[in-house]
């Protein structure tokens, strides 16, 4: 019992961190039916930024607001620096493209730092545990539950309250009808990829003190788990991403607490498998977007 | 197959020959100009040549774009390392490997038709998953279960050490090359390119292009397109795991990284920019991404210094080339360098325009036995809106039946349920006493109804013969009526003839509604269904059609039902009419009837008074 | 008001509207008729700038506008109200009107919001609802009250009465009307060709992306053969 509770706040501490990227992905792929693959690169830019930081003696507190705005920036200059240019083309050409500017990405790290991974210090509260109940949690699963239901709270005001979210569900509804209604697509495309700037920022701060390390390719893992989280949450469906998220996290939680040791390096392994059969069940995620057909 | 075997395989085989010879002879001067280094280099630029025309047999022609053949590759990699490496290096390597596996020693030629074994079968399961998928260009599904079989691969490589020897030690052959010169490498790469550029030309190969081009319209040509796909995939694979092999033994060793995201990278990359729709295009894009690669990383090595440009030239240079060359061709030119062009696309074209004109086609079906579509009681609904409401109709073979309405009367909505493409909600679809509610287009199709689309859909980057060859193609196999003769005089008696090598995408709206209309009557089907066939069409062209649709139903010798919207091409072309309003057919009989009737009026020109209320709009969910 | 100069539309190799030349003077109600795929939304969406014709021009109160953007041109006080009305059906009905609103002020779309709210009294109960929910009728009441929220003076309406049932055709009609004692003008496109006549001050008929013929309403409606013409069958 203990352990599952456990597992559970594990699980969803985990999720968190899917379910924010997810969500971002999932908003992008509303207006421009992009599935992109260099959302990781947010966390890989920031993530480098944190260790500028931190060989500079900054606290944990000013890295993280720098991480979040570099990841706004970050996004906002990937469309404006490829994106923009493809937008309305087939989906092979635009998932194409941003697994490019991943490449790219990856390859001027290596290129101005090292292709080797730069350590930053965890902050200490992180290896902190606390007695609930009688059951023991990790501070860090629980501040991250915390902070990710605020930011989702923040983003779903936004989102319902601001102009430039009902703007921004309008669009991904029916992007030509918004246009029709005097929404100009450039605010749109841009917002959604600086909303999904901040999610990914907030998401790279819990993951780059969970694995203390920048890289080149420090945003791929978190990235696919994102982009699975996204697609089994029905791409589009922004509550679908959330849900995907989570549930993604228990899985991999459960899994690797349930797996013979010797296995538990393969949790991810398996966790493709049972994504790839999740796919072939059911390709269009398990949230179906509800829309009523034209005739 | 069965017409012009000389152009169609001669002229590729060929080809594929030149292609051959040009990256050997090239890959020969370049390396007599002295140097180990460049012998290596130009011996992996072939090798990778091998994997990357692998690759474009199923992402080139299928468009659907996988991740997983990298993954395909280390399958390959690692099969062929733990069957042929000596037994003496695999006891330091991986003692414990289970199975006996420690014990094994294949010679590279076995360990190669092993590895090609394992992964077929591995592709064939992937495949059906795919399959399941609803794989088709361009969508995300395929894309994410060929990654996840790329990371699954790359971590089980990482995790059972005791059979790879993980990311430590990897797999090795000892010293030496165990490859002894160039003489498999050449071979299979004669014979991957020849497969590939052949591959096209095939049944299959077409087939999967079709589908590629157009999902929906290839179904509708009676195209399923799974079965060409998982072809193209097992034949792909093929190629790749004798690449992947050939690179093993090539450079001698094997770990997880080998085949990962950097040589996913590096393939794709190749694959894209000399233009993946065509071998001549891959094998293009090796060489150039080979040279830049190579120039860019010996610009960054120690080697060379550039004043002022030391920021530039350094480690990771090669990798921004690649990323940035794959981004730039996505933006520029999506298609690559080629697009879909063929080196000897000229000298076949020249071949081609020398072919002798057909007569046009008269008659490609035999009239063996009258038959009868019959639609009883079909409702369609969308959520709470009824589009089409109870709806009978019949056509009997040598009719032409007009169906008309004003917009929004479900026409079009009526034709999708009657071919499969969206499903009734009741009502059943007979083709003589043959049940085809609820099956699927392509079996619809081939069961003898063929239609065309509002928008009309081609296959824009396939010749328009190709337009007629690929359903006469499914017609040979599937629709027995079928007479012998030549499809091709559909595109006589539609004016194409002369057009037949142009590209559909080039094509205006009233040739295109031509085209559309002779690919559904080269299926030999016995009945036509043709959805606004002179939208867009200025009065002529309108006038035109009507000509063309009367010969195309003598040609097929079926029935024909028509929606469309000009009275003036309806009540000459029709022997009967119905009329749709509001989703239930309102009226039926001759041209003269129907337009005496004053209920169709109303439907066209709004009502005179009030009417009672048939509140078919005003039900929840109309709203979109 | 708005004038539209040999303008040619190609819909991707379809030349959907060839040298239309149109024009619409303020407080008028003006028909657009024709029978399905004759370019008369091709024509409209042009005008408004969702597509970019190859040739001609569109002039607004006299300026040049050919090619500019949806807002801008809800800026100038031109708004379209698209076939089958494209509501969002998962925004409520509020977030619909305020989305159509995202040109004006803050302040100004609020103010709006209460007039169309009380023009459409059905909306002002629905508000909170998503609009995915609304009947036929109360779907295209927001259609035209998106429309309002821009504050245009010249409003575009691509069939308004679409799948409606007959009773509510009569209200879109009346609404029609209504709308133009206002001040506004309106162009209206309709398959419904005899009653949009019976309140249109002029009409023109188009056929296969050109004009083929325009008059009052009340002389169109009076043609006899107009039935003949509409479908392009000789009498």
């Amino acid at each position: 019992m203990t352990q599952l509770v456990q597992n559970l706040v594990d699980g969803l501490g985990q999720g968190s961190i899917y379910a924010l990227l997810a969500l971002g992905l999932t908003l992008v792929f509303g207006v421009m039916h992009l599935v992109n693959f260099a959302h990781g690169e947010l966390i890989t830019v920031s993530a480098y930024v944190a260790y500028a930081l931190a060989s500079w003696g900054a606290g944990w507190g000013v890295i993280a607001i720098a991480m979040i705005v570099t990841s706004i920036l970050t996004a906002v200059a990937i469309e404006f620096l490829a994106f923009r240019w493809v937008r309305g083309a087939s989906e092979f050409t635009m998932l194409l493209t941003s697994f490019g500017v991943h490449f790219v990405v990856a390859a001027l790290f290596v290129m101005y730092v090292s292709p080797r991974p730069r350590n930053i210090p965890k902050p200490e509260w992180i290896f902190a545990t606390v007695r609930i109940a009688g059951i023991t949690f990790e501070v860090f699963d629980l501040v991250t539950i915390a902070v990710t239901l605020v930011t989702l709270v923040a983003t779903e005001r936004v989102l319902r309250r601001t102009m430039f979210g009902i703007a921004l569900r309008a669009a991904a509804e029916d992007f030509d009808a918004a246009r029709i209604m005097g929404v100009r697509s450039n605010l749109v495309i841009r917002g959604a990829f600086a909303l999904s700037g901040v999610l990914a920022g907030v998401a790279g701060v819990f993951w780059l003190m969970r694995t203390g390390t920048a890289s080149p390719t420090a945003g791929l893992t978190p990235l696919l788990f994102g982009v699975i989280a996204a697609i089994v949450g029905g791409l589009g469906s922004l509550g679908g991403a959330i849900l995907g998220g989570l549930a993604l996290g228990l899985i991999q939680v459960f899994f690797r607490s349930w797996l013979p040791s010797d296995l538990a390096g393969l949790t991810e392994g398996l966790l493709f498998v049972l994504i790839a059969l999740l796919f072939i069940v059911r390709p269009q995620g398990f949230v179906t977007v509800r829309r009523a057909e034209r005739a | 197959m069965r017409r012009e075997p000389l152009e169609r395989l001669a002229v590729p085989a060929a080809e594929s020959v030149a292609l051959f010879a040009i990256l050997v002879v090239g890959g020969l001067l370049y390396t007599s100009a002295g140097g180990s280094a460049r012998d290596t280099l130009v011996s992996q630029m072939l090798v990778n040549a091998i994997v990357v025309v692998g690759m474009q047999v199923y992402i080139g022609n299928t468009g659907i774009l996988s991740f997983g053949h990298v993954g395909f590759a280390a399958i390959a990699g690692y099969a062929v390392a733990i069957a042929a490496i000596d037994p003496l290096f695999k006891r330091i390597f991986i003692p414990e490997a289970p199975f006996g596996l420690a014990d094994v020693h294949l010679d590279p030629l076995t360990a190669t038709i092993v590895a090609v074994l394992i992964v077929a079968a591995v592709a064939f399961v992937i495949g059906l998953g795919l399959v399941r998928s609803g794989a088709r260009a361009g969508a995300v599904a395929p894309t994410m279960i060929t990654l996840a079989l790329l990371f699954l691969v790359y971590e089980a490589a990482r995790n059972f050490t005791e059979l790879t020897g993980g990311d430590r030690s990897g797999l090795s052959f000892g010293p030496g090359n165990s490859l002894e010169g160039r003489t498999w490498i050449y071979l299979a790469l004669g014979l991957s390119i020849l497969a590939a550029r052949l591959f096209r030309e095939t049944r299959a190969g077409r087939l999967a292009q079709a589908a590629r081009e157009d999902d929906l319209a290839a179904r509708a040509s009676g195209i399923d397109p799974a079965v060409p796909q998982m072809i193209a995939l097992l034949l792909s694979v093929v190629v790749v795991a004798v690449g992947a092999s050939l690179r093993v033994q090539l450079l001698g060793s094997m770990t997880p990284n080998f085949f990962f995201f950097g040589y996913t990278l590096l393939t794709l990359a190749m694959l894209v920019v000399g233009g993946r729709k065509s071998v001549t295009g891959a094998v293009l894009g090796v060489v150039v991404i080979t040279a830049g690669s190579e120039a860019t990383r010996y610009l960054a090595s120690d080697a060379v210094s550039v004043p002022g440009f030391d920021w530039l030239l350094k480690e990771g240079l090669s990798d921004v080339f690649l990323g940035g060359a794959m981004l730039v061709f996505m933006i520029l030119r999506p298609d690559g360098l080629l697009g879909d062009r063929e080196l000897g696309d000229r000298l076949l074209r020249r071949l081609r325009s020398a072919q002798p004109r057909p007569e046009p086609a008269e008659a490609i079906t035999s009239g063996e036995a009258a038959s009868t579509l019959t639609v009883r009681d079909l409702t369609v609904q969308f959520g709470g809106f009824l589009a089409v409401h109870e709806v009978s109709l019949q056509v009997h073979s040598g009719e032409i039946v007009g169906l008309i309405g004003p917009n929004g009367a479900g026409k079009t909505t009526l034709l999708n349920a009657l071919t499969g493409v969206v499903p009734a909600t009741a009502g059943t679809v007979l083709l003589d006493d043959h049940d085809l509610t609820g099956r699927p287009t392509d079996r619809i199709a081939r069961a003898g109804v063929a239609r065309t689309f509002q928008n009309f859909r081609l296959f824009p980057a396939l010749p328009l013969r190709e337009h007629v060859d690929i359903p006469e193609m499914v017609a040979e196999r599937y629709r027995h009526a079928r007479r012998g003769q030549d499809a091709r005089g559909l595109l006589v008696a539609g004016g194409l003839w002369d057009a037949r090598e142009r590209l559909a995408r080039e094509l205006d709206t009233g040739t295109s509604r031509r085209l559309e209309l002779a690919r559904a009557a080269a299926l030999a089907p016995a009945f036509l269904l043709l959805d606004e066939p002179t939208t867009g069409m200025n009065e002529a062209e309108s006038a035109a059609m009507i000509d063309h649709v009367r010969r195309a139903a003598e040609a097929v010798d079926g029935g024909v039902l028509v929606i469309d919207h000009d009275l003036h091409f309806i009540t000459r072309v029709c022997d009967r009419i119905y009329v749709l309003d509001q989703g239930r057919v309102i009226a039926e009989g001759t041209p003269a009837e129907v337009r005496a009737d004053p209920q169709v009026r109303e439907a066209y020109l709004g009502r005179a008074g009030d009417r009672s209320e048939g509140a078919i709009g005003d039900a929840p969910g109309a709203a979109r | 008001m708005l004038s539209v100069d040999g303008l040619t539309t190609n819909y991707g190799s379809i030349a959907a509207v060839r040298d239309v030349s149109i024009h619409v003077d303020a407080g008028e109600i003006v028909g657009l008729i024709g029978p399905n795929g004759a370019g008369k939304s091709t024509l409209l969406n042009t005008t408004v700038g969702l597509l970019r014709p190859t040739t001609g021009r569109v002039i607004v109160e006299g300026r040049d506008v050919t090619g500019s953007s949806p807002d801008t041109m809800l800026r100038l006080g031109v708004a379209l109200v698209p076939e089958r009305r494209r509501l969002f059906a998962d925004l409520t009905v509020q977030e619909n009107l305020l989305v159509a609103g995202i040109t004006v002020s803050a302040g100004e779309r609020q103010r709006r919001l209460e007039e169309v709210v009380e023009l459409f009294p059905l909306l002002g109960r629905r508000r909170d609802f998503p609009a995915g929910y609304l009947s036929g009728g109360e779907a295209q009441q927001l259609a035209i009250g998106r429309a309002l929220m821009s504050g245009a003076r010249l409003l575009l309406m691509d069939e308004p009465t679409l799948g409606l049932a007959p009773a509510l055709v009569d209200l879109v009609f009346e609404l029609v009307v209504d709308l133009r004692s206002q001040g506004r003008t309106l162009l209206v496109v309709e398959q419904n060709a005899g009653r949009l006549l019976e309140v249109a001050d002029r009409a023109y008929l188009m056929r296969t992306g050109s004009i083929v013929t325009e008059g009052t309403g009340h002389d169109l409606r009076s043609r006899h053969d107009l039935f003949e013409v509409y479908l392009g069958v000789e009498a």
